[in-house]
C-alpha cells in the first residue's frame, strides 16, 4: 500500500495540482530536515500545558468577550521619518482613526494602559524583530497568558507581510488574538474602518442569525472530496442541528458552484458567517496573475482533474474582481477553507529539502487580493476574514486513528469550537484560539516525535508526515482584519438586513502617495535609532535630519527639539561650576559690569573664586582685607555658590523630565 | 511696595504676564556674532532698600506656589485622559476648570484648532527665552547699581558689586539673585511641563494632525493650571 497526502490548491495555469498527491515517506523526509528554534518550542509547550490546566486566552480572570478586560493595540511598523514610507503610514493611520477611536473608547474605559498604538521608536515592529524581542521590548514576557497591562489581547498589524512577516503574527497569536490589515491602497483601511464602526457603533448591525456552509467538489478530486464529505458538509449539519435559532444554508457538492456563492455574496442572501472549503487557486511565481487571483475559491464548476488538465478559467473561481459594486458583505465574517485563502508568504515550506534548494512561491509574501476585497468593499466591508496563508492541508479535518495506516477520523472539533464561539458572540480573535492551541500542541508532539528520530528511536514515516502536515496547517491559519470583530446579530429578534454603506472611494487627508511603497524594501536596521534613542531631544543630528521639508505635524517635535537644543547647550559643559565675585568702583560699576570673561577679571578686582570640578576638584580664592578673611564678603560669595549649584540641580532635572516624563 | 519694583527689562516678547515681575520688552536686534541681549531681572527700590523684603517676598511666594502647582499637573493630565477614555456621563462634571477644559478638548479634538496662530508661537518662544536666556540680575536703589550678577544658563555666576558695598546691601542683592533664579526655574518647569503635556495630547489623539493641536492646547491648560491659583 502507497500511503499517500492530498493537498488543497490548484495551479490555474496547468489544471494540475500545486502540490501532488505526495508518498508519505517524502513528506518524512521534510519533517526530519524541521527545525524549530528551541525557545519558540518552549514557548508553544507552555502554551499547551497552560491551556491544559486552564481556560486559554488571556489572563485568568479576564473575560475574552470584553475588549474592556483584555486590551486591544495596533502595531504599526517602524518607518524612517521622512520617508515616502512615513507619509504613507500617516495617511494609513488617519484613514483607521475611526477605528482606534472607537476601540480607544471601549479598551481603555477600565485602564488607559490596555489601549496601545504600538507605532514609536520601542513599540514599532522593527525588520529585525522576532516575537521575543518585540515582547520584550514591551515589558512583556514571551511566554504565558496576556497580561494587557503590558501588551494588550487584540493585536492588529497594519503592515504587508514583506514588512512584518506572517512567521511572527503566527507565534504572536499563540499567545496573543493577532490580525493583520493589509491593503494596497489608503481608501481600503478607510472603507474597513468605517465600515467595523458603522457595524458596532451607535445601532450597529444586527444581522439575521444566518450562516451559510460551502463545500466544493469535483470529480476525482481526492481533496475536495474529503473536505466536501468530512468538512464542509458534517459542519453545516453539526450547526443546523446545534444552532436552533439560526438559520442554515448550504451550497455542497455540485451545488457549490461559482453562482451560488456569487449570490450568497449579493444582496438579500449574504449571511452574517460564511464557511467555504475549496481548492484555493495557485500560480507561479512571477505570474502575471499572481497577485489578484492566488487564493482565490475554486467552485464545483471545475470538472476535475480527469476531465480538465489545462488553464482553469475564472468561470470555475470567484476572485475578488469578481465581487462587483452590487456585492453585500458588510457584517460578515468569513472563514475561507482554502490553499493561500489568506496569503502567501515568499517561501515554498515543500521545496527546501529538494535539489534545487528552497523555492519561492511568490516574489514577496502578500495577503490575498480576495479577502482584501472582501474587507473594503465600498458597499461596506466584511468585519474579517479567516483564511490560511500557506497550503491547507486534507488532514486538517482528518486525523490518522491509529488503527491501521492512512485509516482516518474526522476531527472538527477545532472548526467547531472557533465556530461556536463565533456564534456564542467571542470576538473572533478569541474564537480562533483553538487552532492556535492546535499549532501549540502540534509543534510540541512533532519535536517530542524529531527528537526520538534524532537518537536513533525508529519512527514511521506517516506519523512523521501527518504531525508535520498538521503542524504546518494548524499554524497558517490567520486572521485579516480586526480580531476584537465580532458576529453583529440580531441575538434575540429576527435582525435587520444589511443596508449598503456608500463608503468613499478617495480618501484625500492627508495626501496619499502615488504608490505604496514596494513590500520588499522595508527599513533596513540602521534606519532604527538605538534602544535607547533620546526621541532627538538633545542630538543635534536628529534635529538636523528634521528638515525644513517637514510638514506641519513636526511642530511639535520641532519645539522639544529646540528646547532640547537649548538644554543640550547648557549642559554641554557640566564638568565643572564657576563662581566669581569681583567688586569695582562705583562709578565704573555699571559699565564693567557688563564685561565677561578675561576682560571682567582686567577691569574689576576678584575678590573670591569657587571653581567646583565633576571630580570633586575645588579651586578657592578667599576674600581678604587687611590680611584677614573678609567674612562678609565671603558668606556672600558662598550665598552665590549655593545659587549656582541650586540652579545646576534644576537645570538637570528639567533635562530628565523631557526624556523621561514624571510618572504619576 | 508692590510688584512694581521688580522689573524683566528685555522680556521677551509673547509673554503678557510673568507672575509679580513687570514686563518691559524692548526691541532686540541680533548681528552675525552679537550675543543674545540678556533678560535684566531688576529690583529697583526708588525709596529706599527698606522696600526689598515686600517686593522680593511676592517673587517667592509665586516661584514655590508655582512648582507646587506643576507639581500637581503630570497627575492631573493622567485624571483627565483617563477620564476622557471612558463612556461619556451626562452628569455635571466635579474636576477643576482646567481640567473640565481640556476633558471637553479631548472628547472632542473637532473643537480643536489646528495650527498655532502666532501669539501661542510667540508665548511658547518667549517661556524658552525666559528659562533659557542669560540673565542678568540687578539691585538698584535710588536709581543706583548696588551689585550685578551675570547667572548663565548652565549655572555659572560672576557678581561685581559695588567696592564697599555694605553687608545689608550685598544680602537685599543675594536675595534678589535667588528671586531671579526661582523665577527662571519656574519657567523652565512651565517649558518643560507644556512639552510632556503636548507630548501626552499628541500621543492620545494618535492622528498625523495631533502634533499641530498638540502644542497649544498643552500651553492653554498650563496656563489655565496656574490661573487656578492666580499665578499666571
Amino acid at each position: 500500500m502507497v500511503d499517500t497526502l492530498c493537498f488543497n490548491g490548484l495551479n490555474a495555469r496547468t489544471g494540475q495540482y500545486l502540490v501532488p498527491p505526495m508518498p508519505a515517506d517524502q513528506v518524512a523526509r521534510l519533517a526530519r530536515g524541521e527545525k524549530l528554534d528551541p525557545k519558540e518550542l518552549q514557548a508553544l509547550q507552555r502554551r499547551l500545558r497552560h491551556s491544559r490546566n486552564v481556560q486559554f486566552g488571556p489572563a485568568e480572570g479576564i473575560d475574552p468577550k470584553e475588549i474592556g478586560q483584555t486590551g486591544w493595540g495596533v502595531i504599526f511598523p517602524f518607518v524612517k521619518p521622512g520617508t515616502d514610507a512615513a507619509k504613507r503610514q500617516a495617511a494609513v493611520r488617519a484613514a483607521l482613526d475611526p477605528l482606534i477611536a472607537l476601540r480607544r473608547a471601549q479598551a481603555s474605559a477600565k485602564d488607559p494602559r490596555y489601549f496601545r498604538i504600538f507605532d514609536d521608536v520601542e513599540g514599532a515592529w522593527r525588520p529585525t524583530d522576532t516575537k521575543r524581542k518585540w515582547l520584550k521590548r514591551q515589558g512583556a514576557g514571551a511566554t504565558g497568558p496576556a497580561n494587557p497591562e503590558k501588551v494588550p489581547y487584540y493585536l492588529m498589524i497594519v503592515a504587508s507581510p514583506g514588512v512584518v512577516d506572517f512567521r511572527p503574527q503566527h507565534l504572536l497569536d499563540v499567545q496573543y488574538a493577532v490580525g493583520r490589515l493589509d491593503f494596497d491602497t489608503v481608501v481600503e483601511y478607510a472603507r474597513y474602518a468605517e465600515s467595523v464602526v458603522a457595524a458596532e457603533k451607535g445601532g450597529g448591525l444586527a444581522l439575521p442569525r444566518t450562516a451559510g456552509f460551502f463545500g466544493a467538489r469535483s470529480e476525482n478530486d481526492a481533496a475536495t472530496l474529503l473536505s466536501s464529505a468530512h468538512l464542509a458538509s458534517p459542519l453545516a449539519s453539526w450547526a443546523d442541528e446545534k444552532w436552533a435559532d439560526w438559520t442554515v444554508k448550504t451550497g455542497l457538492g455540485a451545488n457549490a458552484t461559482k453562482d451560488t456563492l456569487t449570490s450568497w455574496l449579493g444582496a438579500g442572501k449574504t449571511p452574517s458567517l460564511l464557511f467555504t472549503a475549496s481548492h484555493g487557486m495557485g500560480f507561479d511565481c512571477g505570474d502575471a496573475k499572481q497577485r489578484a487571483q492566488q487564493g482565490a475559491l475554486l467552485c464545483s464548476d471545475w470538472p476535475g482533474p480527469q476531465d480538465w488538465n489545462t488553464e482553469i478559467p475564472q468561470d470555475f473561481y470567484l476572485a475578488a474582481d469578481d465581487l462587483g459594486a452590487d456585492a453585500r458583505l458588510h457584517g460578515l465574517i468569513a472563514f475561507n477553507f482554502a490553499c493561500f485563502g489568506g496569503g502567501t508568504p515568499k517561501r515554498d515550506s515543500f521545496s527546501k529539502q529538494s535539489a534545487n534548494g528552497p523555492t519561492d512561491l511568490a516574489e514577496a509574501p502578500f495577503v490575498a487580493r480576495l479577502p482584501q476585497r472582501m474587507l473594503s468593499h465600498p458597499g461596506g466591508g466584511a468585519l474579517a476574514v479567516i483564511g490560511h496563508v500557506d497550503r491547507a492541508w486534507g488532514y486538517s479535518f482528518l486525523t490518522d486513528d491509529g488503527s491501521r495506516r492512512g485509516r482516518q477520523t474526522r476531527q472538527l472539533d477545532v472548526f467547531q469550537s472557533t465556530l461556536q464561539r463565533l456564534v456564542d458572540g467571542h470576538p473572533v480573535g478569541s474564537a480562533l484560539e483553538y487552532f492556535n492551541e492546535r499549532y501549540a500542541e502540534l509543534a510540541a508532539d512533532l519535536t517530542d516525535v524529531l527528537e526520538e528520530a534524532e537518537y536513533g528511536e525508529a519512527v514511521d514515516d506517516w506519523d512523521l508526515a501527518t504531525l508535520w502536515t498538521e503542524q504546518n496547517d494548524a499554524r497558517g491559519y490567520a486572521i485579516l482584519g480586526d480580531p476584537a470583530v465580532r458576529l453583529m446579530v440580531d441575538r434575540e429578534g429576527a435582525g435587520r438586513p444589511r443596508m449598503p454603506l456608500e463608503l468613499s472611494d478617495s480618501f484625500t487627508a492627508p495626501e496619499e502617495p502615488a504608490v505604496p511603497p514596494p513590500a520588499d524594501e522595508p527599513p533596513t536596521p540602521e534606519d532604527v535609532p538605538a534602544a535607547h534613542t533620546d526621541f532627538g531631544w538633545f542630538s543635534k543630528d536628529k534635529d538636523e535630519a528634521e528638515g525644513e521639508g517637514e510638514a506641519e505635524p513636526g511642530m511639535l517635535k520641532r519645539f522639544a527639539n529646540e528646547v532640547g537644543e537649548k538644554l543640550r547647550a547648557a549642559l554641554a559643559d557640566v564638568t565643572s561650576l564657576e563662581v566669581r565675585t569681583f567688586v569695582a568702583d562705583g562709578q565704573d560699576l555699571a559699565e564693567v559690569s557688563k564685561l565677561r570673561g578675561d576682560e571682567l577679571a582686567e577691569q574689576a578686582s576678584l575678590k573670591a573664586y569657587t571653581r567646583m570640578a565633576l571630580d570633586g576638584d575645588v579651586d578657592l580664592l578667599v576674600p581678604r582685607s587687611n590680611g584677614t578673611l573678609d567674612k562678609d564678603l565671603w558668606m556672600a560669595h558662598q550665598e552665590m555658590v549655593k545659587q549656582a549649584q541650586a540652579h545646576r540641580m534644576e537645570l538637570i532635572k528639567t533635562a530628565l523630565m523631557l526624556i523621561k516624563p514624571a510618572k504619576k | 511696595m508692590t510688584g512694581l519694583a521688580l522689573r524683566v527689562v528685555h522680556a521677551p516678547i509673547g509673554l503678557e504676564d510673568l507672575g509679580p515681575w513687570r514686563a518691559q520688552p524692548a526691541a532686540v536686534s541680533f548681528g552675525p556674532d552679537a550675543e543674545p541681549e540678556p533678560t535684566i531681572f531688576r529690583l529697583d527700590l526708588p525709596g529706599g532698600i527698606g522696600e526689598a523684603d515686600a517686593a522680593l517676598d511676592l517673587v517667592d511666594e509665586w516661584a514655590g506656589a508655582t512648582l507646587d502647582r506643576l507639581d500637581t499637573v503630570p497627575q492631573r493630565l493622567d485624571a483627565t485622559l483617563a477620564c476622557a477614555s471612558a463612556p461619556v456621563s451626562f452628569d455635571v462634571p466635579r474636576m477643576p476648570p482646567a481640567d473640565a477644559w481640556l476633558m471637553s478638548r479631548l472628547r472632542d479634538p473637532a473643537a480643536v484648532a489646528f495650527g498655532m496662530g502666532d501669539t501661542v508661537k510667540r508665548a511658547l518662544g518667549a517661556i524658552v527665552e525666559m528659562a533659557t536666556r542669560l540673565a542678568w540680575v540687578e539691585t538698584r536703589v535710588d536709581g543706583e547699581l548696588l551689585a550685578r550678577t551675570r547667572l548663565s544658563i548652565g549655572g555659572d555666576i560672576d557678581t561685581v558689586a559695588k567696592t564697599l558695598i555694605t553687608p545689608v546691601d550685598m544680602q537685599v542683592h543675594l536675595r534678589s539673585v535667588a528671586a531671579a533664579r526661582a523665577s527662571k526655574n519656574a519657567w523652565m518647569r512651565i517649558m518643560a511641563m507644556v512639552t510632556n503635556v503636548a507630548r501626552a495630547l499628541a500621543k492620545f489623539w494618535a492622528n498625523p494632525v495631533a502634533g499641530v493641536m498638540a502644542l497649544p492646547q498643552a500651553w492653554q491648560y498650563i496656563r489655565r493650571i496656574l490661573a487656578e491659583a492666580k499665578l499666571l
